[in-house]
């Protein structure tokens, strides 16, 4: 039968870095799945399909979803399907969850974001094989190379700071402090943390590399209402979009113009008006600090070059009208596909009224942003709702 | 219900022979825009672009990335899937029946970029990817590979009686000759041949594994209304469903790999009304990977009792085997078969994923009938 999609259940597991991960990725992600059901209610049995996420060639190995599911504990037969979609993966698995329970072609699906940066000795190395051969691997241009052309163009269009930078990366750091999960908090020390990467972000700005695991349950709403103990969150909307391959297409790097474009779709899917007044919480994929001004922009809650002005007067900071990134956001845990998964989850929480982070009061309405691939060509959006 | 009519708009096919000049976003914009085409439909009236590839095989991380764009999804709605592309179509699908979008297209794709295209090569390097695939403290150290699960499978039912070389050679013979006639890569031979080829896993020789080929495939589905007023419409898609079989550590790989078909077939069968199986089926494109698993997945799959003429006119994956894309030319050819080429009636594709063999094998049943 078709139906509503809510989540129904949540579990997260603690996060370190990969070299002091003591659990193997399939411990990890069956702790995430045991704690997300216990979380829900439901038993294995009740699970209809699962879908799990990869960054295949960031990982040990091809397809991790084959070595994962039979650790899961789950029934004979169950479909599993693995998507892989870069830094997006996290993000769409829940979205295609919501699908198959709109479609009516499934009741309950799990999803399982599993610790993606675990494998490779050096991280950065296999991550800038994603980008084009063409011209900017040629050139030694790697994934933090192109993430700094956003905020530079931004600084330059809007005459933004090293300082209003600098200060997000202060305001996540701070939130991560409250958050149970997180990887990196303000015992960042200032002197490192002020080293720079590539102008102008340093390594305050930059997302670390975390190892750790999430899993969320996507229900039907008729099917879970009666035995369900949380809140029920439903997903209201959820999109995707690309961009172009090659950086060229961007058009203009001071902005995203194609969150811009999910936005409007979602945000009409949902009957959101204005962002910023319908919206109580949001939690958006900022793997580099200053990207939070550029997405606030992007998903209209203040006009282009406004964001600074907003994060000064204390708009997105907790007690604020939108608090963004309470759980610190990726900045300071990013543990590859659980961190793309993760603003679903601390937004879900923060709905139920279940915050592992500081809790926003009577938060109704939330929004989770995932994005990734080359010059972050890749988004995802979902827009979640308390209905109960 | 009219809304939850689902119609294959249209498709396009193409085997990527070796001499290609074109790069691998190339390939796919050409088939994306060919499916368009034979459609009716244009880019912007598509809301949602799946895909089904490997980085491995594509040559780079989140390959997705060079893909996406080629594939209708700029500026779209979009994802891959990483696995057989039959799978990518029942995404596709849910979307369409969910409502989020009117029309979608899948694009399967499995074109290595190894610069070798010769046979051999590109089986070595699909038997690599395949050791990738499996679990790294159990199972690659005793060098599991999806062709060592398809020997170990064909040696036990030739232990046990019921496999015999020497039928199964006439078998891949003929499935080798119809598809020589059609999308096949093998040249056209006889079961001597099949028999005497060089034996790669015991019992199995190389012409009884599939046709390891590359290609490139898509096809456009749309919903309700908007189908129906598709010019050219190939099948509507009435049932599907899915499962994945056990793993290495649990015997039911082998005992029982057609288990995971049976309750895909079995969900779809549901879905689409059928309740008298062998009665209602008229053709049927499968995927057994190896002729010791034809009769086991034709039990699974409920149609024994189809002639040898009603199963895989398109000489099936001992004719052509494009790895990850391989569901969605067993797809086309189902759809062509209620399209009134060959047949009139409904006919079932399926699709087994090939990435570990039979281990966690993912099984697609879908139903199709005359537009």
């Amino acid at each position: 039968m078709k139906d509503h999609a809510v989540i129904s259940g949540v579990g997260f597991t603690p996060t370190t870095s990969p070299r002091r991960q003591e659990n193997s990725k399939n411990e990890l992600c069956r702790t995430a799945t045991d704690r997300a059901i216990e979380h829900s209610g439901l038993r294995r049995c009740d699970l209809d399909a699962v879908i799990i996420g990869d960054i295949a060639g960031f990982e040990a190995h091809s397809v991790a979803a084959k070595v994962i599911a039979p650790d899961l504990g789950l029934a004979p037969f169950t479909p599993v399907v693995p998507i892989s979609t870069g830094g997006t993966s996290g993000g769409q698995i829940v979205n295609q969850a919501v699908t198959l329970i709109r479609a009516g072609v499934a009741t309950h699906v799990l999803c399982v974001a599993p610790n993606t940066f675990d494998g490779p000795v050096d991280l950065q190395e296999v991550i800038n094989t994603n980008s084009p051969m063409i011209m900017e691997q040629p050139l030694g241009m790697g994934a933090v190379h192109m993430g700094a052309f956003f905020p530079a163009a931004y600084q330059e269009r809007y005459g933004a700071s090293d300082e209003d930078f600098d200060a997000i990366g202060v305001k996540n750091r701070a939130n991560a402090d409250f958050n149970p999960y997180a990887h990196i908090t303000s015992a960042l020390d200032f002197a490192h943390a002020a080293r720079m990467v590539s102008t102008p972000l340093t390594i305050g700005l930059t997302c670390p590399v975390s190892s750790g695991a999430i899993a969320v349950i996507v229900s039907s709403e008729e099917a879970i209402r009666a035995e369900s103990k949380n809140p029920l969150v439903r997903v209201t909307a959820h999109g995707s979009i690309s961009d172009g391959y090659l950086g060229g297409t961007r058009r203009d790097f001071s902005t995203f113009e194609v969150v811009e474009i999910m936005a409007r779709r979602v945000f009409r899917e949902s009957g959101i008006l204005e962002p910023l007044r319908d919206l109580d919480v949001a939690e958006l994929f900022c793997p580099y600090a200053p990207y939070e001004f550029q997405l606030l922009e992007a998903f209209g809650v203040c006009g282009r070059g406004e964001a600074p002005e907003l994060f000064r007067q204390g708009v997105t900071s907790f007690g604020g009208t939108l608090p963004v990134n309470l759980s610190g956001g990726i900045q300071c845990t990013n543990p590859g596909v659980a961190g793309q998964i993760s603003p679903i989850a601390h937004v879900a929480m923060q709905l139920m009224g279940q915050s592992p982070t500081r809790q926003v009061k009577d938060a109704q309405r939330g929004l989770a942003h995932s994005m990734g691939g080359t010059f972050f060509q890749f988004h995802t959006a979902a827009v979640m709702e308390r209905v109960s | 219900m009219t809304t939850n009519e689902l119609t294959v708009a249209g498709s396009s096919w193409m085997n990527v022979p070796a001499d290609t000049n074109l790069q691998l976003d190339e390939l796919v914009f050409q088939v994306t825009s060919s499916a368009l085409a034979a459609s009716g439909l244009a880019r912007h009236q598509v809301g949602l672009s799946v895909m089904s590839s490997l980085d491995l095989y594509d040559g780079r991380s989140i390959s997705n990335a060079l893909t996406a764009p080629a594939a209708g999804g700029y500026l779209n709605e979009e994802f891959r899937v990483e696995g057989d592309a039959m799978a990518g179509i029942i995404a596709a699908l849910a979307a369409l029946l969910a409502g989020q979008v009117d029309s979608a297209i899948v694009v399967g794709m499995h074109v290595p970029e190894i610069g070798l295209s010769d046979v051999q090569s590109l089986r070595r390097f699909r038997d690599l990817v395949s050791s990738y695939t499996f679990d790294a403290h159990c199972d690659r150290p005793v060098a599991m590979t999806s062709e060592v699960t398809l020997g170990m499978h064909a040696a036990l039912r030739r232990d046990q009686g019921s496999f015999d070389l020497d039928e199964a050679a006439c078998r891949v013979a003929r499935d080798i000759a119809i598809g020589a006639l059609r999308r096949g890569v093998r040249p056209i031979t006889d079961a001597r041949a099949v028999r005497e080829a060089p034996v790669v896993v015991e019992p199995l020789t190389q012409l009884m594994l599939p046709a390891t080929a590359t290609g490139v495939g898509a096809v456009v589905l749309a919903a309700g209304a908007l189908g129906n007023r598709c010019p050219n419409p190939l099948a509507r898609v009435t049932g599907w469903g899915m499962a994945t079989g056990s793993s290495s550590s649990q015997l039911g790989w082998l005992d029982d790999p057609g288990g995971a078909s049976a309750r895909a077939a079995a969900r779809a069968y549901q879905r689409a009304g059928i309740t008298h199986v062998d009665e209602e089926i008229e053709s049927l494109e499968m995927t057994d990977l190896s002729p010791a698993l034809t009769t086991e997945l034709l039990d699974a799959l409920q149609l024994r009792s189809l002639s040898p003429e009603q199963i895989n006119q398109s000489g099936g994956v001992r004719s052509n085997f494009p790895g990850n894309a391989n569901g969605l030319l067993r797809f086309i050819e189902a759809a062509e078969n209620v399209a009134g080429q060959r047949s009139r009636g409904r006919a079932v594709a399926h699709a087994m994923d090939d990435l570990s063999g039979l281990v966690t094998s993912t099984a697609s049943v879908l139903v199709l009938e005359a537009p």
